[in-house]
């Protein structure tokens, strides 16, 4: 190339964009650097265990002038949603973090952010919900809000968190999608665990991640002041959409956004060099014949118990289920399709039935062609701890109860305490 | 080759912290790309028994328990034996680090710590005390000892690279240098039986 001295001169004269780094982070700061690389800019929270330090490691960047962002200090989670709501409504990128009560607290503002489609990403810090007083953690405050019209997300280690994050905003921000965004991940062993993550440069971030161009529908300004939301009548009128067509084109959206999470992370893998999967994760299932399922800690911990079981011959391997809402129905059915026995572990219950993964896990499967006898097993409860002898004790249990293919109505609870 | 530590103590001692910065040392030395430290999750008050955890290996961890079975227990305050005793949670062939003034046997004899089980005894009062490496003129700060101590029975993590971990972690060189004495005075200072 006879151009080539120039070129290689101009190459040389370009700010050279700050390499990656791998800090040692725990799983909520790792969620608030995320936040930070995306340049979100309107923060809105309410402290609680064990969110607080995401937020707290925000309020530094703000404070620092890392992050160019608004924090907007409220006196409860329902206004943290609240403020979020209007904040997204006007064309701006906005995050919050909560647990527990404090996710309960925004239940009804939750269906608001996911009815008016807005783009709104949240860490939900997982904890057990009272009573009795519980600040440990299990799935119960996520699982809780299935059915709010969220997408939900869980992670299983810290560099997952960081990258979800990312990942989240690119995927409630596509206008195929316009929902809201939960980043799930237990709280205290992943919140409050150190582990080495890697931080993308800015300049890959932005590639990544374009500023939020809003639903043109909605980008509120004052000069220009629109109603949103207004009383929504039960049958079309004057060319606007009624109550039940909205809330169709709301569940179909959900029902496309498992395969625009699925491009989403193909896009971030081209960046970032990781893949986390899409909607589902395997480990080891290619030749197995028992599937261990579970999210988060539950799943990366059946992890541990393959080779033992492996070892004592039944040929197990585990499918981490990432994305909880929408339910990747199709994903999990080509995963375990052909699989002889699934134990699911929840660290849930719907309350009255069984674990909610376990049902829906069920429901996937419903009508394929001999298909798997499936065992839930409800686990680390409340931050009981959920050990890979408990993975192993349920799975040698569900693979006995397959042989007769029995039916228990009742659920079985692993590692219970007390004679219970 | 994955190693599980467990630390004990009392709140206002510095396991959280000692966990922390073995886990940073152990991802310096380039031998450990997997780390986890996380503490005891519980009420946090100056003076109740607390304990950190830290898992270090060369392999990806999928653990997300507690460590039940610890290759290291390290005891920063043996009145934690008197209230609830790890030592049956060590793992076969693992090592106590246990920082007080009275011998092995003493100890064993006092805490039912088996002849078989290995034991690495180091005075960090005495070492605080000695070089000033005190909170407020009378309180010992015992984090950064123990990782000396560490440093001696984990011979994958060189003293140096301790060193480098606690300078990283306090930003004025004097109160670094002083740390990092502790370190090596406890470090020279174990005896293992």
């Amino acid at each position: 190339m006879t151009s080539g001295g120039k070129q290689e001169a101009e190459d040389a004269s370009r700010p050279v964009p700050p390499a990656r780094e791998t800090l040692i982070l725990t799983g909520n700061h790792a969620a608030s650097f995320a936040v930070k690389a995306a340049r979100v800019q309107v923060i809105s929270a309410y402290p609680i265990t064990p969110q607080s330090p995401v937020v707290e490691k925000l309020s530094e960047f703000v404070e620092d002038g890392e992050l160019k962002a608004r924090m907007i200090r409220v006196e409860s989670e329902q206004s943290a949603m609240a403020s979020l709501i209007s904040a997204s409504t006007t064309g701006t990128r906005v995050f919050t973090a909560t647990s527990s009560h404090g996710l309960s607290y925004m239940h009804e503002q939750l269906a608001w952010a996911a009815g008016t489609r807005l783009p709104v990403v949240m860490c939900i810090v997982t904890r057990a919900i009272g009573a009795p007083w519980s600040v440990w953690p299990d799935h119960q405050d996520a699982v809780s809000e299935r059915d709010t019209g969220w997408i939900q997300i869980f992670c299983e280690d810290n560099q997952e968190i960081y990258d979800t994050v990312l990942e989240a905003y690119k995927i409630a921000e596509d206008e195929r999608v316009y929902l809201p965004v939960a980043v799930c991940y237990d709280g205290y062993i992943l919140s409050h665990t150190l582990m080495p993550v890697e931080l993308m440069s800015q300049a890959e971030v932005d590639k990544f991640l374009p500023p939020f161009k809003s639903h043109l529908m909605l980008a509120m300004s004052m000069d220009d002041p629109v109603g949103v939301n207004p009383v929504t009548v039960p049958e079309p009128r004057e060319g606007f959409p009624a109550y039940m067509e909205l809330r169709h084109r709301m569940q179909k959206a959900l029902e496309g956004a498992a395969a625009v999470m699925e491009e989403v992370e193909a896009e971030f893998a081209k960046v970032s060099g990781r893949h986390h999967g899409g909607a589902v994760r395997s480990y080891r299932l290619d030749d197995a014949e028992v599937a261990l399922v579970g999210m988060g800690s539950c799943s990366s911990q059946a992890k541990v118990a393959i080779d033992d079981l492996r070892a004592a011959g039944i040929k197990a391997g585990v499918l981490t289920v990432r994305l909880f809402r929408p339910f990747p129905k199709r994903q999990i059915r080509e995963v375990l399709k052909g699989k002889k026995v699934v134990a699911v572990f929840d660290r849930d219950v719907a309350y009255g039935l069984e674990g909610a993964l376990c049902a829906e896990t069920k429901a996937s499967l419903y009508g394929i062609p001999d298909p798997p006898y499936v065992h839930g097993f409800i686990v680390g409860i409340g931050g009981r701890d959920f050990t890979t002898e408990n993975a192993i004790e349920g799975t040698r249990l569900a693979v006995e109860r397959s042989r007769n293919r029995e039916i228990h109505d009742e659920t079985t609870w692993l590692n219970l305490m007390e004679g219970e | 080759m994955a190693i599980a530590i467990a630390f004990y103590g009392r709140g206002g001692q510095g396991a959280v912290t000692a966990a922390n910065l073995l886990v940073k040392a152990a991802y310096k030395t380039g031998k450990f790309p997997y780390i986890m430290a996380f503490p005891v999750f519980g009420p946090e008050r100056r003076g109740a028994p607390v304990g950190a955890f830290a898992r270090i290996s060369n392999q990806e961890i999928f653990d997300r328990d507690k460590i039940h079975n610890p290759d290291i227990i390290v005891i920063m305050d043996p009145s934690i034996f008197k209230t609830a005793n790890p030592t049956g949670t060590l793992k076969k062939g693992g090592i106590m680090i246990v920082n007080s003034s009275e011998d092995a046997s003493t100890l064993r004899e006092k805490y039912g710590i088996p002849s078989g089980t290995k034991i690495g005894i180091v005075d960090i009062v005495k070492i605080c005390f000695e070089i000033k490496l005190l909170i407020d003129d009378n309180t010992p700060i015992f984090n950064t000892p123990v990782l000396g101590a560490l440093a001696s029975v984990l011979p994958q993590i060189p003293l140096d690279t301790m060193y480098s971990a606690i300078k990283e972690h306090f930003p004025n060189p004097r109160v670094a240098e002083l740390n990092a004495e502790g370190a090596r005075r406890a470090h020279d200072a174990l005896v293992t039986s």
